[in-house]
């Protein structure tokens, strides 16, 4: 008897805990995926009266399902409202749309140039606080307006163009010619105070197609920006290439795809990429060179004489991508001259990207900051040192080892 | 209580949840807000003293072999001392437990259960609290000791899996704010170690004087190690931590989490694992108060306790408004209640005690 009171205990205990939990747990108003609309990129321009023009790209839930033909793009939406912050944007949105708008999916985050040379911490700030957005997701600074880059982004190989932001970005591991710049990693480099954030550059509206018949320096081929792409035959008009550089939350300047591979060397991001250099050995010819990750990048800050010493030291590793019928064999005396020569070549090239950094953005986008805090022995010292400003006159010097392991299947 | 026999491991399990659950409360935070860039040297600092602390404790229980601190005050005091030592953590644990589960419950709140009345949230546990209870002070310390393994392998995997994003220069300077706030105001982060509170309690728990040594010794270790390791990886991971008021930095650090393009979002097991982790916290602390009052009070029946104190505690966690009034709590209250009753007036009671019994003709006094 005594048992079988205990066990009605339990049972009434259980039907109480479930009748609380079903009623106030508030399940019968439970959102499911139908019940939401997934945003899949978020454009931020400048609108009127300093205002800001709320751009969202939504994908359907089911549009990726077997049904749908093979090649054929998934179907977007796109709307755009004026507002005075991103949320209220997304709240008149709401009030628009039949789904509620949801943020989990944002792969990308698009502020236009004129925003980002007004300053976008505070967008930064609001964006880090949301729970549904990813620190993952991409931060693009496009030199149109960032509306008119999410039209122009038509996805060629894939069907969902969710998927198209989430792998663009991800090009740097073979280009170098962007970074993988995300939410986090611009609030990270925002709120520290020994780095200044950078973002993607990108494009929505191409600006010109060089022509052809110009000559082009193989040295000089891969010193252009999002806009100023040599492609000839190329229907989608968005692009990322380069890189935009922030001075705290202000966009100051941009790298060209070939500062983007230095960028990325310093901050031991890099993977692999491909470099021509002119030909030492013939006119008129160029050595394209595929480059790789050896080593992190070493760098030495301290102070000298009040101003901040630089010291990078690079490791690489490289294969030589051109070889002809004249070609040489590849001798160990001919590897080291064009390992010096390739040294020679990056490391000028490192000194003017760096001085570029330093002199003409003054933004410390290599985090050397981080490197020379340690020389400081309170937070006190160095905040009264200024790091922010004085990152100016910063002096640099670097040393690049790079070795030659082989060229590909034909070595001679 | 004193005829509950633990194992070492379970002690041990005892004083590591606990911090386990400091560390997924953002205690760290407290931590780097105080000593910022020198916190993982303040709390070597403090690991050190803590561990000469325990010596000392261990040194003080001595003559108390098989008595917890209330057996103590008793013998200092009388039954007067023993009631007020009594009632001194019942309201210690009770307060901190509610803040602590108001705090776990608006983080719930935020990230997942937006829509969910902040009540039903603290209900939920608030069963868990009553339903543990009731089986008992060893079944939930053999409890623990099962999931202690999964929570301790999460959030080592946490930190380990962020490994690529550290930055360890985020160490530095390494003397943050100064010496002084590093070594003299930075000794009020010991509070993040009151887990300890629990060592005043096992004695009698435990099989001998020499297990209790050992598991005094150990678990300070362990905890000083886990949280030494949290402070470095939050500190090499956020830049932002030093000057922003963020929820908990761990569950920051699970958003951080990729393998590949696959292998993403990992934190929602996480925050499952953790909650487990509360629910046991808080069964702890509720059974060390109830054992506390059967102790002061001589009642037999502990269940009417057990529903009133859950009853106080989902009241209190009910009382603050916002998340500002539980962090006040957290770092402007809870720092120095712990800093006073665990170690000064605990201490001070063990001291006097000696000096008594060694004025009163030695070790071998009968204590009453």
């Amino acid at each position: 008897m005594k048992k079988f009171r205990r066990f009605l205990l339990y049972i009434l205990v259980f039907c109480i805990i479930s009748i609380l939990i079903f009623s106030l747990s508030g399940c019968y108003s439970i959102q499911s995926i139908d019940d939401l609309a997934y945003v899949v990129a978020l454009g931020i321009d400048l609108g009127q009266d300093n205002n800001l023009e709320l751009t969202i790209q939504l994908t359907f839930p089911n549009s990726s399902d077997s049904t749908s033909t093979s090649g054929e793009a998934a179907p977007t939406i796109i709307n755009s409202v004026e507002c005075s912050s991103i949320n209220s944007g997304i709240s008149l949105l709401n009030s628009y749309i039949s789904k509620e708008i949801n943020l989990s999916h944002c792969k990308v985050v698009i502020f236009s140039e004129a925003i980002a040379n007004r300053g976008i911490g505070s967008e930064i700030y609001t964006l880090s606080n949301q729970v549904e957005i990813r620190p993952d997701c991409n931060i693009i600074i496009s030199k149109s307006s960032a509306k008119e880059y999410i039209t122009n982004s038509k996805p060629e190989l894939e069907n969902l163009v969710a998927k198209y932001y989430e792998l663009t970005p991800y090009s740097n591991e073979y280009t170098g010619h962007i970074v993988n710049a995300t939410i986090s990693s611009f609030f990270n480099s925002l709120s520290a105070n020994y780095s200044d954030p950078v973002a993607i550059l990108g494009n929505g509206n191409k600006l010109n197609l060089n022509s052809s018949d110009t000559s082009i320096d193989p040295e000089q081929e891969f010193n252009i920006v999002a806009g100023q792409n040599p492609l000839i035959e190329y229907d989608r008009k968005s692009e990322n290439l380069g890189v935009a550089v922030f001075k705290q939350d202000k966009l100051v300047g941009e790298l060209t795809a070939f500062e983007s591979l230095l960028h990325l060397i310093l901050t031991n991001q890099f993977e692999s990429s491909i470099i021509s250099i002119n030909n030492p050995y013939k006119e008129n010819s160029s050595i394209d060179v595929a480059l790789y990750y050896h080593k992190d990048t070493k760098i030495d800050a301290r102070l000298v004489n009040g101003s901040p010493y630089v010291k990078s030291k690079v490791y690489l590793n490289a294969r030589l991508l051109s070889v002809d019928k004249n070609s040489e064999s590849l001798t160990p005396e001919k590897i080291n001259d064009l390992e010096v020569l390739i040294n020679s070549y990056l490391e000028n090239a490192f000194l003017n990207y760096q001085y570029k950094t330093a002199k003409i953005f003054e933004a410390d986008i290599d985090n050397v900051g981080k490197n020379l805090i340690k020389h400081f022995k309170n937070d006190k010292e160095w905040s009264d040192y200024n790091w922010s400003a004085n990152y100016k006159n910063t002096f640099f010097d670097i040393d690049v080892t790079t070795n030659i392991k082989s060229s590909f299947l034909l070595s001679s | 209580m004193n005829n509950i026999k633990l194992s070492n491991l379970e002690s041990i399990g005892l004083v590591l949840i606990i911090i386990i659950n400091h560390v997924i409360l953002n205690f760290s935070k407290s931590i780097i807000a105080n000593t910022g860039s020198a916190s993982a040297l303040n709390i070597l600092f403090i690991g050190i003293i803590l561990i000469l602390f325990v010596q000392l404790l261990l040194f003080l229980f001595k003559h108390f072999s098989g008595q917890d601190i209330l057996d103590v005050s008793q013998y200092l005091g009388g039954k007067i001392l023993k009631v007020i030592t009594g009632f001194l953590f019942i309201a210690y644990y009770i307060v901190f437990t509610s803040v602590l589960l108001r705090s776990f419950s608006e983080n719930l709140k935020i990230i997942y259960l937006d829509k969910l009345p902040i009540v039903v949230i603290v209900i939920f546990f608030i069963f868990a609290i009553t339903f543990g209870n009731k089986l008992g002070f060893k079944v939930i310390s053999k409890v623990n000791l099962l999931i202690l393994p999964v929570i301790l392998f999460c959030i080592i995997f946490v930190l380990l899996a962020n490994i690529k994003n550290y930055d360890f220069n985020g160490l530095f300077p390494i003397l943050g704010s100064g010496i002084k706030s590093t070594f003299i105001t930075g000794l009020s982060n010991m509070f993040a170690f009151s887990s300890l509170s629990i060592l005043y309690f096992l004695p009698p728990m435990v099989e001998d004087s020499n297990s209790f040594k050992k598991i005094a010794r150990i678990s300070t270790i362990l905890s000083v190690i886990l949280f030494f390791f949290s402070i470095v990886s939050f500190l090499s991971l956020f830049p932002f931590i030093r000057n922003s008021e963020e929820i908990m930095a761990l569950y920051l650090a699970t958003r951080y989490i990729e393998f590949g393009r696959f292998f993403q979002r990992l934190d929602a097991i996480f925050l499952l694992i953790w909650t487990v982790a509360v629910i046991s916290y808080l069964c702890i602390a509720t059974s060390i108060s109830i054992n506390i009052f059967k102790k002061i009070s001589n009642i037999l029946d502990t269940n009417g306790v057990l529903y009133c104190f859950a009853g106080i505690i989902f009241l209190i966690s009910l009382i603050p408004t916002n998340l500002a009034q539980l962090n006040f709590i957290e770092i402007n209250i809870f720092k120095y209640v712990v800093f006073i009753l665990l170690f000064a007036y605990s201490p001070l009671v063990l001291i006097f005690a000696n000096i008594k019994k060694r004025l009163r003709g030695g070790k071998n006094e009968e204590v009453p």
